[in-house]
């Protein structure tokens, strides 16, 4: 019997709980042998608010998956977003005394830089490489062997409060799961979707969730910017139920299979009707409306990126425009909208270096899911051996 | 203490362009006009004509730019206001109606207005913006920077006036390229003067500050329209002439606006019939129930002329009464006033009690003081159709 390591990628989505597992395929590729889904109750803008909803969603949703896969999960990654997520720039700065560079100096700074100072009750969750500054030249990716007084690197490092990260992992740790990492979202998102060509050209992914957007930002194969805002699909929803006075579970209907994130001048005068729960006249609301309100949201919502953007200096190097993923990536004309605020080509993600997905409805909705497991695996990779989060094929069967 | 600073008035410029706009207006208005100049090329600040005092003026990102400009980039534009802005809310003490001038296109002006508008947004004064967009000529680069930086500016200024530097002169004119920067020029410095004027200098209807602030604080989308015409007739010549302005569609704008701000600049000679059929023809030609604020200037030194200013501002007059429940006729009513954000505004219009529904008792998503979780709608004050 061979092995073969496993790995499972848990995101607890504000609309959605994700379980995804995936296995080492071939030529590089990583495929995803099944996964489980269950609509996320307990969950605002990607914060645990009830506890117990939240374990009922993450059992229900791994059930999904071991009886689709006949495997058993017991270590999980999960992705972490919301708007306590935070992301910095932090410099290392070394004097070398106009020498030639070392390995150990390179050593010396990515440690100095490395020791980045948080806030009380914050955790970091990443330290991403970005760039070196040789004496007054920046962006240097090899800098060993060159000469130079003062040499920088340049860490981005993100963060997150550590008591909503511990909210997560009881959730996990109650439902009998191990939880061998806990990794942005964004980033997860960003593996799954972005191909190397992008990132070199500088592409920013934005990953549309229910109660959160994520966005990581690549210029010249570097993660310039991330971050996560709690804002997402939840606030369009919301906005609709308050603007036609419905209910939450209405609103995302009509969202769904009306909605447009542009508002066409044609459809003047034309009606959307509403879906009637029994007992209950039917009702309309104009087609129009229903647009003004998606699109004044989802534009704001754009805006508010292209200037988190702007000021990280980012939106001159998007030559690979920007990617959208996430379940808000299959709004009607989202693209669109996205392309008019940014200013620059928009498309919709595809999942990239898996097998597997092609039974998937709205794959683009299970980046951050897929981008785990391969997050997973390449770190397992890295490791080179087989930790906590093997599993073998078949030894658990049901 | 000058007039427009008792008033609370301050003509901010910021750019190049804007500042040269002060400098020609100030220079027209007289020295009492209560101005500042910001931009980031230190070759803006020229010294003063002889025997005028220097224009105010504020270098911003010197520690950053060194006083060379921002080179056409908007978020350099952008971080000089930011490292300057203490340094502008100290200029704007006393000040609560800040009439905001900026050519859009470059970095500076782009930019640093779009951050500065936010700030004084933010710090609850009210603004009036004035821009004015580059020649379509000008290639797309400065176009999209111009339109990025009118859609950044909109969403914090009380009032916004654009001026397309396309509508006051066609593709086909044969006009000369400096003649037609040139006229645009005088253009807008007459209506700035004027508009001045009319608050400052005695006149036999003079419009107050206070009747100003009303019109700025709910303003939304303006236009603006100049003519001056001289002779017998001159009454009706001038009103023929600013129903065929550019600016003003020929008359079209004028009847979509829900108020106006007329200014006569006239000599001594101006008569009380004139004055009334200006305003009787301007009747015709108006939304019938928009509002009207007139005010005069008379300076002997336009004897035989008048000069006609008019400011169109578009704001939602009238706040509708909550609907009455209709099963299959759901409305949404929400007070209007001309899709900008109103938070943390003390002096804005209130638009009744805002839902946040199922986000009422969660952690408030909040940036640049505004609060996220309200629709959208609401705060950009967009009136939904049935």
């Amino acid at each position: 019997m061979s092995k073969s390591l496993i790995v499972a990628g848990l995101e607890i989505g504000t609309s959605r709980t994700v379980l995804c597992a995936g296995e080492q395929g071939e030529q590089g590729k990583v495929n995803i042998i099944g996964t489980g889904t269950y609509p996320t109750t307990g969950v605002r803008k990607g914060q645990i608010v009830d506890m117990e909803q939240v374990q009922v969603c993450i059992k229900r949703a791994v059930e999904q998956l071991e009886e689709s896969t006949n495997i058993n999960v017991w270590h999980v990654l999960v992705a972490v977003s919301g708007g306590h997520i935070h992301s910095k720039v932090n410099p290392g700065v070394l004097s070398i005394g106009d020498a030639d560079i070392t390995q150990e100096d390179v050593q010396d700074v990515t440690e100095l830089a490395n020791n980045v100072k948080i806030e009380d009750g914050r955790v970091l969750l990443h330290t991403i490489r970005q760039s070196f500054k040789v004496d007054d030249q920046p962006g240097i990716i090899r800098p060993v062997g060159m000469r130079c007084k003062v040499l920088q690197l340049d860490i981005l490092a993100i963060d997150a409060l550590q008591n909503r990260l511990d909210n997560m992992m009881n959730a996990v740790h109650k439902c009998q799961l191990e939880v061998s990492d806990t990794v942005f979202g964004g980033i997860c998102a960003a593996i799954a979707t972005l191909t190397p060509q992008q990132k070199s050209n500088g592409v920013v992914m934005i990953d549309l969730g229910g109660g959160t957007t994520n966005y990581v930002a690549f210029r010249e194969n570097v993660i310039a910017a991330a971050g996560s805002i709690a804002l997402g699909g939840d606030h369009v929803t919301n906005d609709i139920a308050l603007a036609f006075k419905i209910a939450h579970n209405h609103a995302e209907e009509i969202k769904r299979s009306e909605g447009s994130a542009l508002v066409d001048q044609e459809s003047n005068g034309e009606r959307v009707n509403l879906p009637v729960d029994k007992g209950f006249a039917p009702r309309s609301i104009s087609r129009k409306s229903l647009h003004t309100v998606i699109n004044a949201r989802m534009d704001e919502l754009f805006r508010l990126l292209r200037d988190i953007l702007g000021e990280q200096d980012v939106l001159p190097n998007l030559g690979g425009g920007v990617v959208l993923c996430g379940g808000g990536a299959y709004l009607k004309k989202v693209k669109d909208l996205a392309q008019n605020v940014f200013g620059i080509p928009c498309t919709i993600a595809t999942l990239q270096n898996v097998t597997g997905v092609e039974g998937l409805e709205q794959p683009a909705s299970f980046a951050t899911a897929v981008g785990l497991v391969q997050y997973g695996l390449r770190n397992e990779a890295d490791k080179g051996k087989k930790g906590i989060m093997e599993m073998v094929k078949g030894w658990f069967k049901k | 203490m000058s007039e427009s600073k008792k008033s609370g008035l301050l003509l901010l410029g910021v750019g190049g362009g804007a500042c040269r706009l002060i400098r020609e207006t100030r220079k027209a208005f007289g020295e009492t006009m209560r101005t500042l100049c910001v931009d980031t090329d230190s070759a803006t600040d020229l010294p003063a004509e002889e025997g005028a005092s220097p224009l105010p003026f504020l270098l911003l990102g010197g520690s950053r730019l060194a006083g060379h400009g921002a080179g056409g980039d908007f978020n350099e534009g952008r971080q000089a206001a930011r490292d300057d802005w203490e340094n502008i809310l100290n200029r704007t003490q006393d000040t609560r109606t800040v009439m905001v001038v900026s050519c859009l296109g470059g970095g500076t002006g782009s930019g640093a207005t779009s951050e500065i508008v936010k700030k004084l947004h933010e710090n609850g004064l009210t603004t009036f913006c004035l821009l004015v967009k580059p020649f379509s000529f000008e290639g797309s680069p400065r176009i999209e920077t111009a339109e990025r930086a009118v859609s950044l500016i909109e969403e914090n200024a009380d009032s916004l006036l654009v001026i397309d530097q396309d509508t006051l002169f066609s593709a086909t004119d044969e006009t000369l390229l400096a003649d037609a920067q040139a006229a645009a020029s005088e253009q807008l410095v007459a209506a700035l003067t004027l508009f001045w004027r009319m608050l400052f200098s005695p006149g036999f209807i003079r419009l107050d500050a206070e009747r100003l602030h009303s019109l700025v604080i709910r303003g939304g989308k303006t236009c603006l329209g100049v003519a001056s015409a001289s002779g017998a007739d001159r009454a009706d010549a001038v009103v023929q002439r600013l129903v065929a302005c550019k600016l003003f569609r020929n008359g079209e704008k004028l009847k979509t606006c829900n108020a106006l701000l007329v200014g006569i600049l006239a000599g001594e000679d101006l008569r009380l019939a004139e004055i009334g059929r200006i305003m009787e023809a301007l009747d015709g030609l108006r939304k019938a129930g928009s509002r009207v604020e007139m005010g005069t200037v008379q300076d002997a030194a336009f004897d035989g002329k008048i000069e006609l200013v008019v400011m169109g501002f578009s704001y939602v007059t009238d706040v509708k009464a909550p609907p009455v429940f209709d099963a299959s006729q759901i409305q949404i009513l929400t007070k209007s006033t001309g899709g900008k954000s109103r938070a943390n505004k003390g002096s804005g219009l209130n638009f009744g009690p805002i839902g946040k529904g199922r986000f009422q008792k969660t952690e408030a998503t909040v940036f640049n003081g505004c609060d996220y979780d309200e629709p959208t709608y609401m705060r950009r004050g967009i009136t939904l159709e049935r």
